[in-house]
């Protein structure tokens, strides 16, 4: 759908769109390769990073797209966790499953969205953090639905194990995909364009027509669609879930800095901030075991003093070649 | 010959108890060992070539032509992997736990190993640090399957993490003993690779309540608080069942939210329900809390038991008198009648001969883990092999005793043979007060 | 009838320790905009500090808040000269982020030196409680409310009646312009921070007398405070006290007349409404509700 008016402002626009599909693809290719020639443990921590990119990649869509801090982006990765996991309990597949944590997440997301989207900066977050902590004491006290304190056990996936870790795997790059083009699509359509003008100037992009409660109720609604797959998959995953593990504020955090890392409003960010953290996190844990969570502390503030836009932003400011290479990126 | 290393990268980033045992694993044996000594001989000898390279390749082509010679010592241990909380809120069980670990394989080395169908084995422990965290020690659990090569696990610290790890050994189909997991949850899903020689938690209280009905009058309202977590949710619930087997009214029941500062509103409803024992569960601070508020608010129970805490560092030292008389249920302690089919000590010889390696008399946590590694034991001899199958057959159909008590598993995988005993503080000291077999000291109502 | 009036009571006392705890967090937010997740942990080492003190060095309890209330001072002015002033001209993520890895940094330096035991200060308050009619509250309790009502109030003196918190107040509306009077902008702020630290000292110092602590325990203080702060409203001092009261009010009426499973959860939700209702909470002040991006 190409823009209206007689002047359009992205001329590149599909360009742009087709490069970031062409490295999508060469990604593809290699994720695909992978089960062929890791370990099973190996395989694991693969998809890790990828279910952390794509909880990254919702963070990315509120803070690096519509500039909204959504620190309690956690508490949709917990309702998708629940709702998949009850549902698998039930008997239901699991795909079918996935929806039952989905759609609650994103409707909590779009009724939720109109009032608290109303505020900005620390009260937002600060809000989300509320709501996190609100449906994590609801999760823990309705344990005829739950399973309360004790957790929720899902039926044991069917198979070999090699045969379970691979589906695993394959539906999280699916997901990663599915994040993918959904990065593309903020970044390359007018409905992304809406969002950064959001995020650069609100009352300016207000005036010049965009209607900024819709586009960022939908952008959060869309956000925690992709979080709350993230959590069903997890769960199927893991096997076992309880409140503090599913709503734990560390996940939100660990996304954050994630996001952060890779560079905000980028489309391949999250993936290169989640390799670059789980990296260091396995490194940091088998080496400096007494000192690792301090090691995570140091680390997460000195990606904060020091490489606040991200590895992308650090290499561009570096490396000017590179700027021009990727295609006259505008910088907000 | 001097002691070599080969291949130092084949080995991972564990951290083994083994080398300071015995050395004589590096030491390079038998013809191929010889072959890599003159190879290396060659080598330095050839100035000439470009050196590094040399020993390069035949370093890797040594390690690679000669690595079934190093194969050969391999067999003759027994590997075992898990994953601790060594680090994070739980060290300090973390260190009891493995502290029961290595005083099992240094007993069982210092005999000459494991008897297994006439050849002797050494035993070796792969520890990991999960820091209590389950994504962690799930992944840990991975590494020691599938990099590792592990066949034989310990179940790691704690009920909610021990359920997630027990999906990783079910679906690789190899036998895991939990010694530090006891949330019935783990078990009740029927899964035929886990066991656990622990009580569950669901069976805690049962002593304490069934001590309060034989009491004479026998105590008749109970009133039962929990924080809102997994492992104290398990617990109270067990204790309500009980309640109705003993025919104990429960007068009270309900949830306190993590963290909380002030439970007087709890305290006065309960106040109200005029409660002859109080049974709580919850994380130590706030069991802290709870017997400072009681004192405050004038409640007084005859009996006031916790599902943990007075036995832990701190708890006594923080409430001085208001810790007097508490009750705790504990797996283990040394005053257990029980003697060791294995070892030949009783459990007061087990605390004994511990305290002269570890210094200090130990609680139940180390017994418990060495518990584990004896089931092992004890289905490796009835197989005579080591086949993962046959094994946790033989560990399903365990009958032994040890001086940690009596195991036999039930077809879900949960040892029915032991109970637990309950201990009060007297004078600031725990002592056991129930069963009779076990009591060193006579149990004192609070009022 | 008793009964509710003991536990209002009571909410009201715990609300004391719940107005020590945001006070700090209150004015690093309101006067720098930096939500310091760290908080807890700097309680924790408050408390920490003091254990040392009493325990280790044999020194009376008196001694201890000044000390715990010094040491953390010193603290917070170093954090925030060194390292929180690069991020003032950043996105309010950013010092959120980086004080989460403090926070993770202070947690594993507390496990270090002091290991996950719980501790605590033994028999330093009076065990008995203080009558009113007939109601009771413990001593220790009615001590931690005194010492929130008198930080409020030296605060309440110091922001506004001394020059320095004239400084203070000049640098939070617009710091270019206090720039330019001459103000020492990044000294102004890291003695804002430094205030809060010692409050957070002297907070600790009386939770290691009255309740238990362990370097995991500060989690739940960081997250009481935002609630307070936002009940009481942003910018404004008494509001850390009057927010503090009454969610400790509102918390124990609902463990009594609810489940007490649901205590975090009223909170909260108090949180989302007075947030989506009137954001600048019961006292404070409009223009602390305007985002300053």
């Amino acid at each position: 759908m190409r823009s209206l008016s007689p002047v359009d402002p992205r001329p590149d626009l599909w360009t742009r769109s087709l490069w970031s599909a062409a490295i999508a693809a060469v990604v593809l290719v290699v994720l695909m390769v992978l089960p062929a020639v890791l370990s099973l443990y190996w395989l694991r921590l693969a998809t890790n990073v990828l279910m952390l990119a794509v909880v990254a990649q919702g963070i990315n869509a509120m803070a690096g797209f519509i500039g909204y801090p959504a620190f309690g982006n956690v508490v949709f990765f917990g309702i998708g966790a629940y709702g998949t996991g009850i549902a698998v309990t039930a008997g239901i597949g699991l795909v079918s499953a996935l929806a039952f944590g989905a759609i609650p997440a994103a409707t909590l997301a779009l009724l939720a969205g109109p009032l608290l989207l109303r505020l900005r900066g620390h009260y937002f977050a600060i809000a989300t953090l509320g709501l996190n902590e609100v449906v994590s004491s609801l999760a823990s006290n309705l344990s005829g639905l739950t399973g309360g304190a004790a957790g929720l056990s899902l039926p044991l996936s069917s198979g070999i194990a090699t045969d379970v870790a691979h589906r695993t795997y394959l539906a999280f790059v699916a997901l990663f995909l599915a994040s993918i083009v959904l990065g593309i699509v903020l970044r390359d359509s007018r409905f992304g364009y809406g969002c950064r003008a959001i995020r650069a100037n609100e009352e300016a992009a207000e005036a010049t027509g965009v209607s900024t409660l819709r586009v960022k109720a939908a952008a959060w609604a869309v956000s925690a669609l992709l979080t709350a797959l993230a959590g069903g998959l997890y769960a199927r995953w893991v096997g076992f879930i309880e409140p503090s593990l599913v709503f734990d504020m560390a996940i939100s955090v660990k996304a954050f800095v994630i996001f952060l890392l890779g560079g905000a409003g980028t489309v391949f960010g999250p993936l290169i901030g989640s390799l670059l953290v789980e990296s260091a996190t396995t490194l940091a844990w088998s080496h400096l075991l007494k000192l690792h969570l301090m090691v995570l502390g140091v680390t997460i503030m000195l990606i904060v003093l020091v490489v606040p836009d991200g590895v992308q932003g650090f290499m561009l400011r570096l490396w000017p070649a590179l700027k021009t290479r990727l295609l006259g990126r505008p910088r907000c | 010959m001097r002691r070599i290393r080969a291949c130092p990268w084949a080995e991972g980033d564990a951290t083994t108890i083994a080398d300071a045992q015995w050395p004589e694993y590096y030491r390079v044996r038998g013809p191929g060992g010889k072959g890599a000594i003159l190879g290396l001989g060659a080598i330095t000898m050839s100035n000439r070539i470009g050196r590094r390279s040399v020993i390069s390749v035949a370093g890797l082509a040594a390690c690679i032509a000669f690595w079934p010679a190093l194969e050969v010592r391999a067999q003759e241990t027994i590997k075992f992997g898990t994953a601790l909380s060594l680090t994070g809120n739980l060290a300090t069980e973390g260190k009891q736990v493995r502290e029961g670990y290595d005083f099992y394989v240094k007993t069982v080395n210092e005999r000459g190993g494991i008897d297994v169908a006439g050849k002797k084995y050494k035993v070796e422990i792969v520890y990991y640090d999960d820091e209590s965290n389950v994504n962690t020690s799930v992944k840990l659990y991975e590494k020691l399957i599938s990099e590792d090569g592990i066949k034989f696990l310990l179940g790691p610290y704690g009920s909610g993490i021990t359920i997630a790890v027990s999906n990783v050994v079910e679906q690789h189909k190899l036998p895991m003993v939990v010694a530090h997991g006891a949330a019935s949850s783990i078990y009740n899903r029927g899964y035929k690779y886990t066991f656990g020689v622990l009580n569950s938690i669901e069976h805690y209280t049962y002593n304490m309540v069934k001590m309060a009905s034989e009491q004479s009058p026998p105590l008749k309202r109970l009133a039962l608080l929990n924080e809102n977590q997994l492992f104290s949710q398990l617990g109270i619930d067990g204790a309500a069942e009980q309640a109705k087997q003993f025919g104990l009214e429960v007068v009270y029941k309900e949830k306190y939210s993590s963290g909380t500062k002030d439970l007087s509103p709890e305290l006065e409803k309960m106040k109200a329900s005029r409660p002859d024992m109080i049974i709580a569960g919850g994380y130590t601070n706030d069991m802290i809390l709870l017997a400072r508020q009681i004192r405050q608010i004038g409640l007084a129970p005859k009996l006031l038991g916790y599902l943990l805490g007075p036995t832990l560092p701190g708890f006594v030292q923080a409430l001085g008198p208001d810790a007097e008389l508490t009750l705790e249920p504990v797996q283990w302690s040394p005053t257990v009648p029980y003697e060791d089919a294995m070892f030949g000590w009783t459990a007061k010889g087990y605390a004994e001969a511990f305290n002269k390696v570890y210094g200090h008399i130990p609680d139940y946590h180390p017994i418990q883990s060495g518990a584990a590694l004896q089931v092992f034991q004890n289905a490796f001899q009835k197989v005579g092999g080591f086949d993962p199958q046959k094994v946790r057959d033989a560990i399903a159909a365990t009958d032994i005793v040890t001086a940690y008590g009596p195991i036999r598993f039930n077809d879900k995988g949960q040892n029915i043979a032991k109970s637990m005993s309950v201990v009060q503080i007297q004078d600031g000291k725990p002592v056991v007060v129930y069963p009779a077999d076990t009591a060193e000291a006579k149990l004192k109502l609070r009022h | 009838m008793q009964l509710v009036a003991q536990i209002i009571l009571n909410g009201m006392l715990l609300g004391g320790l719940y107005a020590c705890m945001a006070l700090g967090f209150s004015i690093v937010w309101g006067v720098m905009n930096v939500v310091n997740l760290a908080y807890g942990s700097m309680i924790m080492l408050g408390a920490y500090v003091s254990w040392l003190a009493v325990l280790q060095l044999g020194l009376p309890f008196a001694v201890a808040p000044p000390t715990a209330a010094a040491v953390l001072f010193c603290l917070g002015y170093i954090l925030q000269r060194i390292l929180l002033n690069r991020l003032a001209e950043r996105s309010v993520f950013m010092t959120l982020i980086f004080t989460f890895g403090l926070n993770m940094a202070l947690i594993n330096l507390n496990l270090l030196l002091f290991s996950a035991d719980v501790r605590s200060l033994p028999d330093v308050f009076t065990r008995t409680s203080l009558s009113i009619g007939e109601l009771s509250a413990p001593w220790s309790r009615v001590i931690i409310f005194g010492a929130g009502i008198a930080m409020t109030g030296a605060l309440h003196v110091l922001l506004n009646f001394t020059r320095l918190g004239n400084t203070i107040k000049a640098t939070s509306f617009d710091p270019g312009a206090a720039r330019l009077s001459g103000i020492d902008v990044p000294h102004v702020f890291a003695l804002t921070f430094a205030i809060g630290g010692a409050v957070a000292g002297i907070t600790g110092s009386l939770v290691a007398a009255s309740y238990s602590f362990s370097p995991f325990a500060g989690e739940s203080y960081t997250m009481k405070s935002f609630v307070v702060v936002v009940l009481g409203g942003l910018g404004s001092v008494p509001g850390a006290i009057i927010g503090g009261i009454m969610l400790g009010i509102v918390e124990n009426l609902a463990s009594l007349l609810l489940d007490s499973g649901y205590r975090d959860a009223i909170g909260f939700a108090l949180l989302l409404v007075v947030l989506v209702a009137r954001p600048r909470g019961l006292l404070g002040k409009r223009f602390f509700a305007e985002v300053k991006l």
